[in-house]
């Protein structure tokens, strides 16, 4: 019995080993249409008139949002996308945290705890480490792009959030 | 040749898990959603092209819980089979499925009624229950099942196993694991279609059927019937009875069955009618060979109608009411002199069942399932017999069962916490809690489980018992630990581990017994703990070419006690009838566009019967050696325009294939099917030829 177990220990062991890590299957072109209205649905304490994005990490979103915000401006706001790092994370409006940069959420968190950056993370299950909205596929329905939102850490960063994003988010923490 | 195989599969395994890693795969297109809102957006269809692979692993499991989940998410063991892997396994019927499953195996009962084993324990009365659309087959007289030509494999467009107990949802037919077959509906049809199976071996015909099934869907009305009519043959063997006396099966063992499932369902409201006339024919009984072969009939009727009511957003009301019909175990003929313990025997039994419950999103995180049960079993016996306990001829029992469960979704893991408390009239209660904790953790998926679960005595079992005793429910605890990884997009695999304890398992005491103990025969509760420990792996790889699907099985009884009428003398870690290691391998290779060949591999280890019996008439123990059955299947899906048709080859070798008896009853090991060659033929009339080319 014992060598049973420990053969098919091995066996799942040394497959799981070789299996190939892949993330999260997003689109970037949806995934920045996504960002686009999650930024101009959301309320910042003050109004802007110019927003700043900041990735940490790398993202194919970056281009898609460059291309997206080059001809897109809502009631005046422009946006600017820049590649930041953690540390730089309050010197912007609106996180985005690659799915490879996930690690660094709890610097992130740190550095913006309580101030009006929204906070958008490519992996899911990303609230309580202090993410607004989780992006995450949604296997149960034809592996479609849903995200996930955190209505308490937004208003704990003096967010407010519309009902547009409220309908269609997966609720959470 | 065990550790050969294992040795080749482990290989196979680790080279396949090397393959190189595709980018993701996003469908692409050139369209601009830059304009589209999050409304537009979340109502688009999904941008990205899920292999078959993450397809059949997220398919919505509906048996596990009693809200749909994925196959990971679900809290229990599962083994789902498609209709894609059906239709290209080339099975001829349910038993070939199902033979593909980790952990089952098929053992001769009475009667020519062969039914299933499951992790070395011994389940065909009301250990497992199967059923088609939710609705349970079981028989009501004994519980049990028949397999062997029995239910119309063309229809079928999934199959759910859950490889566990399912009490805490289904009751005390469901102790050891759950079966649930799901049929093509009006929307999966859209037309007529006709479907034949025949096969031939060197000595007799196999199997010869024809079906037939229409269905459509039309606005908010979807409507299907499908039926069947089949003869088949058990074996085309010799049997030989542990007196060393011989009858050829050809003839001799026939399986009939005449099957139809009409459905239909109206927006919320959905009816479903089964009709099942299963026969089987043997010479085989109890006590040896008679003289001439003799039909056994098994007739069921069922109906549901279910109800759903969305009362709003976050509550919906869940209505079913169930009546099934049921003549099990009938033989109304003039047994000849000879074979007089062939008795006539003839019981009509009704259960009539109402289920009431509510489907509950309080919480974001939390989905809440509850409400109750209440059904009623009544058996009439007629030929002027009487049940032997109440000595009347006309029982009848209630059972009722609240029941509840709540998913939970936390940060750390998924919880699901339930528990279904059966009160019967007839054996008291049984509480029957259940705790599932699923976590996905990247690719990987964990699974830690915990269930008790029962068997409820049936009618024939509560009036049988030995001496008037009055039979506690059979109670078993289950724990689980299942751990997965997705490989790859297009590789899945599972290990899972198990523990089954098993308390007052009621057994059978035949009539060899009582010539030892003085007993008279019937149904008893064993004063042993019994139960089976062991692990399961399920490997899927599906990709262009094909797929190869692996399963594992293996069990060990050696931390466990045993009951007597289980026991193999001598051994300390199987179980009678059944093998510890099983290893089955599925495979399906395109054959350029339109065609593939489907190789099948079947490995059982060796297993212990009785065979023959001394000058005293005690058994003498016979260990059957490893059985490896090779079959092949060529097909083709649009040879000829709507017609998918197939040849097959089932048990190339011509290996002797046995059922052997999975506890003490002197029975010798029933023959299965030699080598058969088989054809089949699905030629499908859609309704809209147009919408069927797109």
């Amino acid at each position: 019995m014992s060598k049973i177990y420990i053969k098919a220990l091995i066996v799942f062991f040394s497959c799981i080993s070789a299996a190939s890590c892949y993330g999260q299957s997003y689109d970037p072109k949806e995934n920045s249409v996504y960002i686009y209205n999650f930024i101009k649905y959301t309320s910042w304490p003050q109004k802007k008139s110019v927003i700043h994005v900041g990735i940490v990490g790398n993202s194919q979103v970056e281009e898609e949002l460059k291309r997206l915000f080059s001809k897109k401006t809502s009631n005046g706001t422009t946006y600017t996308v820049k590649k930041i790092t953690s540390a730089e994370a309050k010197t912007v409006d609106v996180v985005i945290v690659a799915q490879q940069a996930s690690e660094q959420m709890r610097s992130i968190e740190q550095q913006t705890a309580r101030t009006p950056v929204l906070i958008i993370t490519e992996k899911e299950n990303m609230a309580r480490q202090g993410a607004c909205i989780s992006f995450f596929i949604d296997e149960e329905n034809d592996y479609k792009t849903g995200y996930q939102l955190s209505i308490r850490n937004c208003k704990a960063r003096g967010l407010s959030v519309n009902e547009q994003i409220q309908n269609n988010a997966v609720l959470t923490r | 040749m065990k550790r050969i195989l294992l040795t080749y599969i482990f290989t196979l395994l680790a080279i396949l898990s090397y393959g190189q890693h595709k980018p993701v795969d996003i469908i692409k297109d050139t369209s601009d959603l830059s304009n589209l809102s999050i409304e537009e957006l979340s109502k688009m269809k999904s941008r990205y092209a899920a292999t078959d692979m993450e397809k059949t692993i997220s398919l919505a499991i509906e048996a596990a819980s009693r809200k749909p989940l994925t196959m990971r998410k679900s809290p229990s063991i599962i083994s789902v089979i498609t209709e894609e892997e059906i239709e290209r396994s080339g099975a001829r019927d349910l038993m070939d499925i199902i033979a593909l499953i980790p952990g089952m195996e098929f053992n001769v009962d009475v009667e020519g009624v062969v039914a299933l084993s499951f992790r070395g324990l011994w389940s065909n009365e009301g250990n497992i229950s199967l059923q088609i659309n939710g609705m349970e087959v079981n028989e009501i007289a004994y519980a049990s099942l028949q397999f062997g030509n029995h239910y119309q494999v063309s229809q079928i467009k999934k199959i759910e196993i859950i490889r566990g107990p399912g009490s805490a949802i289904y009751g005390g037919c469901a102790e050891y694991a759950v079966i649930n077959i799901i049929t093509k509906k009006g929307e999966d049809l859209k037309g007529a279609a006709i479907n034949t199976n025949i096969g031939q071996t060197a000595e007799t015909y196999s199997r010869q059927e024809i079906g037939l099934s229409v269905g459509d869907k039309i606005k908010d009305l979807s409507y299907s019937f499908s039926g069947m009519v089949a003869r088949a043959q058990r074996s085309n063997g010799t049997y030989t009875d542990v007196y060393n006396n011989s009858y050829k099966m050809p003839g001799n063992a026939d399986l009939k069955a005449n099957y139809f499932n009409i459905g239909m369902k109206y927006k919320n409201l959905s009816v479903q009618f089964i009709y099942d006339n299963y026969q089987t024919t043997n010479r085989d009984n109890i006590l040896g060979i008679m003289s001439r072969p003799y039909s056994m009939n098994f007739l069921s009727g069922m109906t549901q109608v279910k109800y759903n009511k969305q009362l709003n957003k976050k509550l919906q009301l869940q209505l079913k009411l169930d009546h099934k019909y049921s003549e099990p175990w009938t033989f109304t003929g003039q047994p000849a002199l000879i074979d007089s313990e062939y008795g006539s025997y003839r019981l009509i039994a009704n259960t009539y069942k109402a289920n009431i419950g509510i489907l509950w999103d309080p919480l974001y995180w939390m989905n809440v399932n509850c409400g109750i049960e209440g059904y009623n079993d009544r058996g009439h016996l007629t030929m002027n017999q009487v049940f032997r306990t109440d000595s009347t001829n006309e029982v009848s029992y209630m059972n009722y069962a609240p029941f509840t469960q709540i998913l939970m979704k936390t940060p750390y893991a998924n919880i699901t916490v339930g528990a279904r408390y059966d009160i019967s009239t007839a054996f008291g209660s049984a509480f029957n809690p259940r705790l599932g904790i699923t976590k996905k953790v990247g690719i990987f998926n964990f699974k830690l489980l915990y269930a008790s679960s029962f068997r409820a005595p049936a009618i024939e079992s509560i009036q049988y018992g030995v001496d008037n005793m009055k039979l506690k429910p059979e109670r078993s605890n289950t724990l689980e630990f299942e751990a997965s990884v997705k490989m790859r997009k297009d590789m899945y695999l599972s290990v899972n581990f198990f523990d089954i304890t098993t308390t007052d398992a009621i057994r059978y005491f035949v009539k060899t017994d009582s010539v030892i103990t003085g007993f008279p025969d019937g149904y008893r509760n064993s004063d042993k703990k019994i139960g089976s420990q062991g692990v399961e792996v399920e490997y899927r790889y599906k990709s262009s070419f094909g797929f190869i699907n692996l399963a594992y099985s293996y069990y060990t009884i050696r931390n466990k006690s045993v009951d007597d009428a289980n026991m193999v003398p001598g051994n300390k870690s199987m179980t009678l009838g059944t093998a510890q290691n099983k290893l089955t391998v599925l495979a399906s290779i395109n054959v350029g566009k339109k065609l593939f060949i489907s190789p099948s591999v079947n490995f059982i280890d060796k297993r212990f019967g009785y065979s023959s019996v001394d000058a005293n008439e005690n058994g003498i123990l016979t260990e059957y050696k490893p059985q490896l059955l090779l079959n092949a299947y060529l097909g083709s899906s649009n040879l000829v325009k709507n017609c998918s048709l197939g040849l097959g080859i089932s048990n190339i070798t011509n290996e002797r294939i046995i059922y052997p008896q999975a506890y003490s009853s002197l029975h010798a090991p029933l023959p299965g099917m030699g080598r058969d060659l088989y054809l089949k033929v699905n030629y499908k009339l859609p309704f809209n030829q147009k919408q069927q080319d797109q």
